[in-house]
């Protein structure tokens, strides 16, 4: 499971996530402008990605390395 | 992967003996298929090694590899959010929509929020029709598992793949944003069609400003996806209306800015797309296949069907969509 803090950091930040999946940039994307319009949403979009990587496991490695 | 220009006959053959398969063509030729594990859908615009063409003749095939088993499945618009129900472990998913069809809106404005749809490689694209025959033939997609045709909803390939491979999926955009910020664009309301947008904070008559700029629609509007250029492309400008219409959705929150100028679309998409299309399943754009005058002109390795719309997971436009299974 990735360091809650690095998935908060990549939900609040607004830059590259180099090395990630396309699949993953898009998805995290979509969190990111969610959450910039609803900034109260932070826990439903941080689970959100928690269970998307612990579906695909690899994503927790891009994140970490962005 | 083994990518062929297919008689239909040809084509009936490989569905018989049993191959998982994608299939581009003229709807007429696809009518002739017999029922197996595939999924069609219409164009006849083409990317060959010999370059763009249109052929009503062939069929471009595309050969999973040898091994792999899938489920052919079409939902209608109202099913669409359950399409990863239908995922594979470990597989990928084709999908192919016809445009301008209720499916092909609402996949576009909603299919990043549908459940699990990021869990695997999703890629696919949009039938289309002659240019010239917009408005008058619908776009189609073929069932192959039943052998029915379709004008709406969406075709779904599920495929498991042999024991080792590796799916990567991955665009090839040749579209960068501007660096010029005076033109980061955003847009109060979303939608395939937009009136007003804010412009360095100040919200403007978007039709309006895009004639009075100058701007050069053949050239897409380009967001940054964590790092990812995705396009959305100008359909018209209707200085009327006072609208602009898309041909992808714009979204609420997000910033585009004009793409850059770029030169010659073969030597550009040369030194950025590398090689190894031979043995990738890959779709490109119409609007790249015009405004980049393609005809007869080759991507190298590239090929497969010119689309109205491509598929990684949501919708994109003037954009190349490739998938490298490797063993």
């Amino acid at each position: 499971m990735a360091n809650e803090d690095i998935l908060k950091r990549t939900l609040s930040d607004s830059g590259d996530l180099k090395g990630a999946s396309l699949g993953t940039r898009i998805l995290v994307n979509r969190l990111r402008v969610e959450l910039r319009a609803n900034p109260t949403t932070l826990s439903a979009k941080l689970a959100e990605l928690k269970d998307y990587i612990a579906r695909n496991p690899a994503a927790a490695a891009e994140l970490a390395q962005a | 992967m083994k990518n062929e220009f297919l008689t239909p006959a040809e084509a009936a053959e490989r569905i018989r003996a049993g191959a998982v398969m994608t299939i581009a063509g003229d709807e007429a030729l696809m009518a002739q298929l017999p029922q197996g594990k595939w999924i069609g859908g219409s164009t006849v615009y083409f990317m060959t090694q010999a370059g763009g063409k249109v052929d009503r003749e062939r069929l471009f095939c595309s050969t999973l590899p040898e091994g792999s088993t899938a489920n052919v499945r079409h939902l209608g618009v109202a099913d669409l959010p359950g399409l990863a129900d239908g995922y594979a472990a470990g597989g990928i998913t084709l999908i192919i929509i016809p445009a301008f069809s209720q499916a092909h809106a609402r996949f576009a404005e909603d299919g990043a929020t549908y459940p699990r749809l990021f869990d695997q490689p999703l890629l696919g694209w949009i039938s289309g029709v002659h240019l010239d025959d917009i408005g008058s033939v619908a776009p189609s997609v073929f069932d192959g598992a039943t052998g029915t045709r379709h004008h709406e909803g969406a075709v779904l390939l599920h495929v498991a793949l042999p024991q080792g491979a590796q799916p990567r999926l991955d665009i090839v955009n040749l579209f960068s944003q501007s660096e010029d910020p005076a033109q980061t664009v955003t847009f109060p309301e979303g939608g395939f069609a937009v009136k007003k947008a804010v412009i360095n904070g100040a919200e403007v008559d978007f039709a309006d400003y895009v004639t009075q700029h100058g701007f050069d629609t053949r050239l897409p509007l380009v967001a940054d996806y964590a790092g990812a250029n995705i396009n959305v492309s100008f359909r018209a400008v209707d200085s009327v209306a006072h609208e602009v219409q898309f041909y992808a959705p714009v979204f609420p929150g997000v910033e585009y800015r004009l793409a850059a100028p770029q030169g010659d679309y073969v030597a550009s998409f040369a030194a950025q797309a590398g090689t190894g299309g031979e043995r990738m399943l890959s779709c490109n754009c119409i609007l790249n296949y015009l405004y980049g005058e393609l005809e007869g002109r080759s991507t190298g390795g590239f090929t497969g069907p010119v689309t109205f719309g491509e598929v990684a997971y949501v919708l994109l436009n003037q954009t190349l969509v490739k998938l490298d299974v490797a063993a």
